[in-house]
């Protein structure tokens, strides 16, 4: 997924500078009628895609009274509704909850799917093919395939109602993130692992001083997309966190929160915002490291 | 697929590489090691198990019971869910996939074709699909909510007809539709990539000939972009297959805590009958055997449509 997303923005660059010298088109009419329509429709879809975000600022921003009303602007705006969130559920919580998980399973797995992402990309061996397919299989496969024995065995070990069964798998390489390194890392020019084994390093320095400083980028939108998907996730705590008030995450909290307080959507988007603002802001930084990403993809051409 | 013998780089091979020739075989199985312990503990065992549970009785206390086919036997004639889940499910996919596809293919024809800006609106078009389930669901709920949500005030300052959304089980299928369409932007991003790649002189080519840009699309992107189109079928497939959390998250929000598939089950799907057995009555044995059925689904789908397209796709070797 990244490693297209790197691709595009690099081929952006290209088609640029490709269609900078053609600028002689560029004034014939229809082009530029063309051109006009193009923009119209996709600020047209970009306004139908951003209205949902738009509709729940606006609401999050209404008094009770005005939020059973359906006017669209909220006046005045209420900016209390935000204290009354942290007032009405343990939101602190459900944060604390939720970074711990999201933050010890994106560590977790990024450290342990990088030396399998690297023997896949570097190495040769009998099985490489199997083991590769069964990444495959493991990450394409919906996750209710293999989910009663797994609830069975976190039972037996006494751990649902506890966030380890959501972290310790992390410990052992995320079929997706090792995916996603290695599409990575064979694009890396065998040249320099070659030559630093030529100065007589061993495989654990070459991986560590060599190979990881030029896939830099590369780690950091595996660590996104690990974040990413552990910070939504919405199954997976239900199963294990679902019957431990304790525990939830903003995910579960978010989604019971409408149903022990009716009608108040002021206050369900109020909740909901402070919810998605942390990963609006981050993507939008992230952005950069997608970009990054790219400079390594090039290399192999 | 847990084979693990290691086999150094054999001298001799064409691009024998001085120096580098002999890997250490420990160190090659030290870093496999987590994926190897990860994919035996946290997949094969499961799939596995997961067939052996699905032939036993197994609530989590008592032990479990071999009942044969009993539980196969239950999900053909004995669930009264299943069935409904089941054409939802199937309607969904059929009607989603193909919508989200065209909708997103569109997209990305459009952003491809613009000189300037194109970076500016793949961010804003990607950003929904990065949004929690949790968060999008609710936020869906209120928005189309009939009393007081903005898409009915809307409707009815224009003086057109106020749906009631997720509340009619007519218009709840629609509704999580649209809130499935609005997290496109991820194929979108697929989609442009893809479509970037398409030899320009090609295109030249076919320009040169008198051919339009529908037929320039439909007779040249379209065929060179047919592997990423399958891929993506595939996954949007597989992916609606397994859709569990925005239904549920809406049916709960909207129909109250215990009302999964609400309204009138007409947003229950496969995952959530799987989910209630499972683990609401503790039916493990059932909900294997639904396991089973997903397990099955989805891999006959993948294949299926592999082996349909192989003629009409150009495949590319990743290894």
């Amino acid at each position: 997924m990244t490693s297209v997303l790197a691709r595009t923005v690099s081929r952006g660059r290209l088609d640029g500078s490709r269609q900078a010298n053609s600028g002689a088109r560029r004034r014939a009419p229809h082009k530029v009628l063309a051109s006009v329509a193009n923009h119209s429709i996709l600020i047209a879809l970009l306004i139908a895609f951003l209205a949902p975000l738009f509709f729940m600022v606006m609401t999050a921003l209404m008094t009770d009274q005005q939020a059973l009303t359906s006017d669209i602007l909220p006046h005045p705006i209420n900016w209390a509704n935000f204290a009354e969130v942290f007032e009405r559920i343990p939101l602190v919580r459900y944060v604390a909850n939720t970074v711990l998980i999201a933050v010890s399973s994106t560590v977790f797995t990024v450290v342990s799917s990088v030396p399998v992402a690297y023997a896949l990309a570097a190495f040769r061996f009998r099985g490489r093919r199997a083991l590769w397919i069964g990444i495959i299989a493991a990450m394409m496969l919906p996750g209710q395939v293999t989910i009663v024995p797994l609830y069975v065995m976190w039972a037996q070990a006494g751990l649902v109602g506890t966030p380890l069964p959501l972290i310790l798998p992390s410990l052992f390489g995320d079929a997706f993130t090792i995916f996603l390194l290695r599409q990575f890392f064979v694009s890396v020019p065998r040249a320099y692992i070659d030559s630093a084994h030529l100065d007589g390093a061993g495989e654990l320095r070459v991986l560590w001083s060599v190979f990881l400083p030029m896939v830099r980028p590369a780690i950091a939108a595996a660590a996104l997309f690990s974040f990413f998907s552990a910070w939504n996730d919405f199954f997976n705590p239900l199963l294990y966190l679902g019957s431990n008030q304790d525990w939830y995450t903003l995910s579960l909290g978010l989604a019971q929160f409408r149903t022990v307080y009716a009608v108040q959507w002021n206050l369900a988007m109020a909740a909901t915002l402070l919810f998605v603002l942390p990963v609006i802001v981050l993507f939008f930084f992230a952005q950069k490291q997608f970009v990054q990403g790219i400079a390594l993809t090039g290399i192999k051409e | 697929m847990t084979s693990s013998t290691i086999r150094p780089v054999e001298p001799g091979i064409r691009r024998a590489r001085r120096g580098a020739v002999w890997r250490s075989r420990l160190t090659i199985l030290a870093f496999l090691a987590p994926g190897l312990i990860g994919l035996s503990i946290f997949f094969v065992y499961p799939l596995l198990a997961n067939f052996y549970y699905s032939f036993t009785r197994y609530n989590l206390v008592n032990p479990a019971q071999f009942i044969g086919l009993a539980n196969y036997q239950f999900m053909f004639d004995g669930d009264r869910q299943i069935g409904d889940a089941l054409r939802n499910t199937v309607v969904f996919c059929l009607v989603s996939v193909p919508t989200t596809l065209v909708f997103a293919l569109g997209i990305a024809a459009v952003l491809a074709r613009i000189r300037s800006g194109a970076g500016f609106y793949r961010t804003l078009f990607y950003l929904p699909t990065l949004l929690p389930p949790a968060a999008t669901a609710v936020a869906f709920a209120f928005i189309l909510n009939p009393g007081t949500g903005p898409v009915n005030a809307i409707l009815r300052s224009l003086g057109l007809p106020q749906p009631l959304w997720f509340d009619d089980p007519d218009t709840s299928q629609l509704s999580l539709l649209m809130l499935m369409t609005w997290g496109v932007g991820n194929t979108i991003v697929i989609f442009l990539a893809a479509i970037n790649e398409v030899p320009l002189e090609q295109l030249e080519a076919a320009q040169l000939d008198g051919a339009g840009p529908f037929r320039r699309f439909w007779s040249i992107t379209v065929p060179s972009i047919s592997p990423v189109l399958l891929f993506a079928t595939i996954t949007g497939v597989i992916g609606s297959l397994q859709l569990f959390s925005q239904p549920y998250i809406v049916s709960t929000v909207v129909g109250g805590s215990t009302q999964i598939g609400y309204p009138q089950n007409s947003l229950l799907f496969f995952t959530q009958v799987l989910y209630q057995q499972g683990f609401r009555y503790f039916n493990m044995g059932y909900a294997a055997a639904l396991s089973m059925a997903l397990f099955a689904a989805t891999l006959i789908i993948t294949i299926g449509m592999i082996a349909a397209t192989r003629k009409s796709v150009y495949s590319e070797e990743s290894s």
